[in-house]
């Protein structure tokens, strides 16, 4: 029996696996306007924890910046980094997160402060998004539960939020899963194709804002001056999109060769408008993904032959 | 003097990367490819110090650019960059004369560490 797809989910009542901004878009609480100006007005307030540390002087510009730099490569948090590296003791950095949370702008504040929601009307928004969000994540747990292939599945969901994160500064959360036939097509998909002992193929079909948000941190990263950011998507956007599924998909078949699978992707490769249909092998599955993002989301689709569908989830060296 | 340095991967992001990373130190950039058969041809032309090299790339791998180059100068330095860290990738790339192996996404002090070990074990 076919499931539903993530986007019909997505698109009922309860509205699935969301961030607080998009469950109060969804209720006509707030309109997209109002969401884009209380998340900017909450990045210009709310002072990272490095930055805290150097006002603080428990931390010097040059520990700051290695921090930094070590962050990019792991998983660990800031404060975690700085006391694993002895720049701060635990207490320090107890006390450190103590006061940063406290001054903290949460979204709500932030549209209360800006004139956009009442108090009372954030208070229970806040409490039925929190009831609503506890039912959605279970639901989307308990499909991935019956999901098959799920080591690779996992693989792809822990890289592509990872890579987002790492790479792209953006959080996503999973939103929904199931197991279909067509991709849930944006306007720009990039994939890559991998061989070998569990070949499969990945598609990330994202939305233009997405997308230049995707590559405007990535460049910024690699030092591109603010001047020089593409305002639309070129050749250069199109390049990163292409190198972001290089990375994640490199990941995952890193991840599947401490499984003992042994995998080669070959090149990326991307395609643009939303009627995008890959040619799909007879008889192949399609598993798709949504995630959310604080503004948007991205669809992922993972193809792979039908007779890995039951490969265990560790395999005997 | 600058050690000269070969840059080749098909992603002008990468490019963008390297040539950030390499900005005001003992490194100079002296040429860029996008695929393997480039990185041979530019080699050959170039003699680098060092060649920073991708693996997943169209028309002729990093692998298989890695063992032309190293068969025409065994004395080559050839670091590979590249997403892929498997077990099979990374031990193939070594087995076959590459001196380093760096994962994307990498840190700018990451490769220079990489490219520094390099030249101080000729």
């Amino acid at each position: 029996m076919s499931e539903p797809s993530p986007d019909s989910e997505g698109a009922v009542a309860v509205g699935g696996v969301q961030f607080f901004g998009q469950y109060l878009l969804a209720k006509g609480l707030i309109g997209p306007e109002a969401l884009r100006e209380a998340l900017d007005y909450q990045r210009s307030v709310n002072i990272p924890l490095g930055a805290l540390a150097l006002s603080k002087g428990l931390l010097t510009e040059k520990q700051v910046l290695h921090v930094h730099t070590e962050q990019r490569r792991s998983d660990r948090m800031f404060g975690e980094i700085a006391v694993l590296k002895g720049f701060m003791t635990r207490q320090q950095l107890d006390e450190l997160l103590r006061e940063q949370k406290e001054a903290r702008v949460l979204l709500g504040d932030a549209l209360v402060r800006k004139g956009y929601l009442s108090w009372e009307k954030v208070a229970e928004a806040y409490k039925n998004y929190q009831a609503e969000q506890a039912q959605a994540e279970a639901q989307v747990q308990r499909r991935l539960q019956r999901i098959p292939n799920r080591l690779l599945v996992d693989s792809v969901i822990q890289m592509s939020t990872r890579m987002l994160l790492r790479m792209g500064g953006q959080v996503s959360k999973l939103a929904a899963v199931a197991q279909e036939t067509r991709l849930l097509p944006r306007e720009y998909t990039f994939w890559q194709e991998v061989e070998g002992d569990l070949p499969f193929a990945y598609y990330l079909s994202i939305g233009t804002p997405e997308l230049l948000a995707l590559a405007h941190a990535i460049l910024r990263a690699v030092g591109e001056p603010e001047e020089d950011l593409p305002q639309d998507v070129d050749l250069l956007v199109l390049d990163v999109g292409k190198e972001f599924v290089n990375i994640v998909v490199g990941h995952v078949c890193t991840r599947l060769s401490h499984d003992g699978f042994s995998t080669m992707p070959l090149p990326p490769d991307h395609a643009e408008g939303e009627d995008f249909s890959p040619t799909l092998q007879p008889g192949a599955s399609s598993i798709n993904v949504r995630l959310v993002l604080p503004l948007g989301d991205v669809a992922i689709s993972i193809r792979c032959e039908p007779s890995r569908e039951d490969f265990p989830t560790t395999r005997i060296r | 003097m600058a050690h000269r340095v070969l840059a080749v991967d098909d992603s002008l992001l990468m490019h963008k990367a390297i040539a950030s990373t390499l900005r005001d130190t003992e490194f100079e950039l002296v040429a860029q490819g996008k695929n393997g058969e480039e990185a041979v041809e530019l080699y050959v032309e170039h003699r680098p110090d060092l060649v920073l090299m991708d693996i997943v790339m169209p028309k002729l791998s990093g692998k298989e650019a890695l063992k032309k180059i190293l068969a025409l100068d065994p004395s080559a330095r050839v670091i590979m960059i590249s997403s892929l860290g498997t077990d099979d990738a990374v031990t193939e790339c070594l087995q076959a004369g590459a001196r380093r192996f760096v994962q994307k996404p990498f840190e700018s002090q990451q490769l220079l560490n990489a490219m520094r070990s390099v030249l101080r074990h000729p």
